[in-house]
């Protein structure tokens, strides 16, 4: 029995790493530039901060929670960012984290504090960040400094492909991982997930988790944020909508289940890269002309792949739940 | 039970009445039927969108597409009535390019609610489908492009009077008494109580816990719908890309002030309706005396959080 759980936790995990490799074999025969090192190269800097919020997402949902609050907050975070941008990186970044890592706080101290529903509590944080980040751009987005180092980290790259700010981000992932695979505090992640109540009567630092997880969701959005002033040279008060779902759709489609206590950080960022390969093909497909898609096609065809995983999901999910 | 709730409405009226009378001593030109008639109709569509969201909390879900099946159905009218057809027989494709986006809507509320009760998908992620997919179908529908139009009959839906308010706020009046007394007084209402309360009991005692889930999704696409033909009205132009935006958000912050629990089984529709005026309010009266937006979303955000928190020392 137990076998069998592994191995479908393992398929369901696999899914998306299939679906990743097929939809690159797909654009490599099919594209002449698709493998080029422009497209790679700005395929990994575009997407970074997208992968760096699914991972914060993603150890939220395995404790069986929720944080809405990751778009406003990186849209908070990159102002905050572009404003001390003229004090360099060395200033900005460190600021624009704290400043993610602060609102995580507040969405920790609502959920384990006042015991409120995370859903709630973050959208409550969702909405003050982005009243912050309004109030504190003076409503329009706030251009960087570019005589500073500070945009060095958006716009360059080591070698020809890898972009900084995607180096940071698999950085932040390779922490993520150890956490949930090899420290106790991850195991408590799951053990909450799987169910909260034994998890506390068992003895674990539950509290301690969930403060974790917020508070380092909150500090992935920080990172997005930085990453987001960097390589578009504006700190974007109004950037950020959607991108909450977006990440829950990452993780979602990386197999981690919304009910916690099982998932897998690596498989989200698959997840998160698969998202953002479906544009990346849509643009490449109406590049050669036969046909023309309209950026509006790319959210039906995103919807369509969430629709696709989640069936795919719910026939893996079946059996084991009727059998307990 | 019942006097819990009771109790609640009449904070909830308490509040209100303050608010008013806080209006009364210092906004401008309060006291005005076009003030009263601006609130109205501004708060119509979020109140109609969230008596469905309503429903769907006390089914122990939550409906994230609403916003999307908005655009869905509001881009849709348009293209109906200006079609050829509709323009040779006016009366039939006025009737059309009502009823077709509310059977769309009505659709996407079935697509959700199968999902949800069939394959056991959750409603955070069933919804999260059409909330990703439904604006860009609005928005393949119309091209991307702003259908502007003008037609009387249509365009009364949002900018008509009777007895001097918007039609639309006698539709959410209506629409409110409607679903209390279908809560309060149809078996669909007791089931769905026993679903939101405790499915697997419900399920044990022999309710169709699929339909009544099914049957509560497609209610809310449908007043989804609704809103989103008034909001075209009111507007005399259809933007797919904006009709219906963070509604879900506006939704489910008013169901929840109005006293809807999250995890289920309690639908205070009259609450819902004076959540949404409440929140309503709260906006209109900072605005209107030169509190800037950004404030107005921290302050909604306090009083998110504090009637979750009131909510919680409540339940346990």
């Amino acid at each position: 029995m137990q076998g069998l759980t592994v191995f479908r936790r393992a398929n369901s995990h696999m899914a998306v790493w299939i679906a990743l490799a097929a939809l690159m074999v797909f654009g490599v025969l099919r594209y002449d530039n698709f493998a080029s090192a422009y497209n790679v190269s700005s395929f990994l800097g575009y997407n970074a901060m997208f992968v760096v919020i699914s991972v914060g997402m993603c150890l939220v949902i395995m404790t069986g929670g929720i944080d809405l609050s990751v778009g406003t907050v990186a849209a908070l975070a990159s102002v905050v960012a572009a404003i001390l941008s003229p004090h360099g990186l060395i200033v900005a970044l460190p600021a624009a984290v704290v400043a993610g890592l602060v609102l995580g706080g507040v969405n920790a101290l609502m959920i384990t504090g006042l015991r409120l529903p995370p859903f709630m509590a973050t959208l409550a944080t969702m909405l003050a960040a982005k009243g912050g980040a309004l109030w504190l751009s003076d409503n329009r987005a706030v251009a960087v400094d570019w005589t500073s180092d500070f945009t060095a980290l958006g716009m360059n790259k080591i070698g020809p492909i890898l972009p900084w700010t995607m180096l940071v981000a698999l950085i932040v992932v390779a922490f993520a991982w150890v956490i949930v695979a090899r420290t106790s505090l991850g195991r408590t992640v799951l053990a909450i997930g799987g169910n909260a109540e034994a998890a506390h009567l068992m003895g674990l630092k539950t509290r301690q988790a969930q403060t974790f997880v917020y508070i380092f969701s909150g500090g992935c959005a920080g990172l997005a944020g930085v990453f987001l002033a960097s390589g578009y040279g504006a700190g974007q008060p109004l950037e950020g909508a959607g991108w909450e779902l977006a990440a829950i759709a990452a993780v979602v489609v990386g197999g981690t289940l919304l009910t916690g206590g099982m998932g897998s950080v690596l498989a989200t960022v698959a997840g998160a890269l698969l998202f953002g390969l479906v544009f990346n093909l849509l643009n490449f497909e109406n590049g050669r002309g036969t046909i023309s898609l309209s950026a509006h096609w790319q959210s039906v065809i995103r919807g369509l792949f969430l629709l696709i995983v989640i069936l795919l999901q719910a026939r893996l999910a079946r059996p084991s739940m009727t059998k307990g | 039970m019942s006097l819990r709730i009771n109790a609640r409405l009449a904070g909830l009226l308490i509040a209100l009445s303050l608010l008013v009378l806080l209006n009364v001593l210092i906004t401008p030109n309060f006291l005005n039927v076009r003030t009263l008639a601006v609130n109205v109709s501004q708060v119509a569509t979020i109140a109609i969108v969230a008596l469905g969201m309503t429903l769907v909390i006390a089914s122990g879900g939550i409906d994230l597409s609403v916003g999307s099946v908005m655009a869905v159905s509001g881009a849709l009218a348009p293209i109906i009535f200006l079609s050829d057809w509709a323009v040779a027989h006016p009366t039939a494709g006025l009737a059309a390019s009502i009823i077709l986006p509310l059977f769309v809507a009505a659709m996407c509320g079935l697509f959700n609610g199968a999902m949800i009760s069939l394959l056991g998908v959750q409603p955070i992620i069933a919804t999260l489908i059409f909330f990703i997919s439904g604006r860009g179908i609005a928005q393949v529908l119309t091209n991307g492009n702003l259908q502007t139009f003008t037609n009387p009959s249509f365009t009364w839906l949002g900018t008509g009077r009777i007895l001097g308010l918007p039609v639309q706020g006698w539709i959410a009046v209506i629409l409110t008494l409607i679903l209390a007394w279908v809560v309060r007084r149809t078996i669909y209402g007791r089931y769905l109580l026993a679903v939101g309360g405790n499915e697997r009991a419900a399920a044990l005692a022999g309710v169709p816990v699929a339909r009544v889930k099914i049957a509560t999704y497609v209610i809310t696409a449908t007043l989804a719908g609704l809103a989103g033909l008034i909001v075209v009205a009111i507007n005399s132009a259809s933007d797919a890309a904006r009709i219906g935006q963070l509604m879900e958000l506006d939704a489910i912050a008013a169901a929840v002030v109005g006293g809807a629990a999250l995890s289920g089984g309690t639908a205070p529709i009259l609450g819902t309706l004076l959540g949404a005026m409440f929140i309503q309010l709260m906006g209109y009266t900072l605005i209107a005396n030169g509190v800037p937006d950004e404030t107005t979303l921290i302050v909604t955000a306090g009083i998110i959080a504090t009637a979750v928190w009131l909510q919680r020392g409540r339940v346990r």
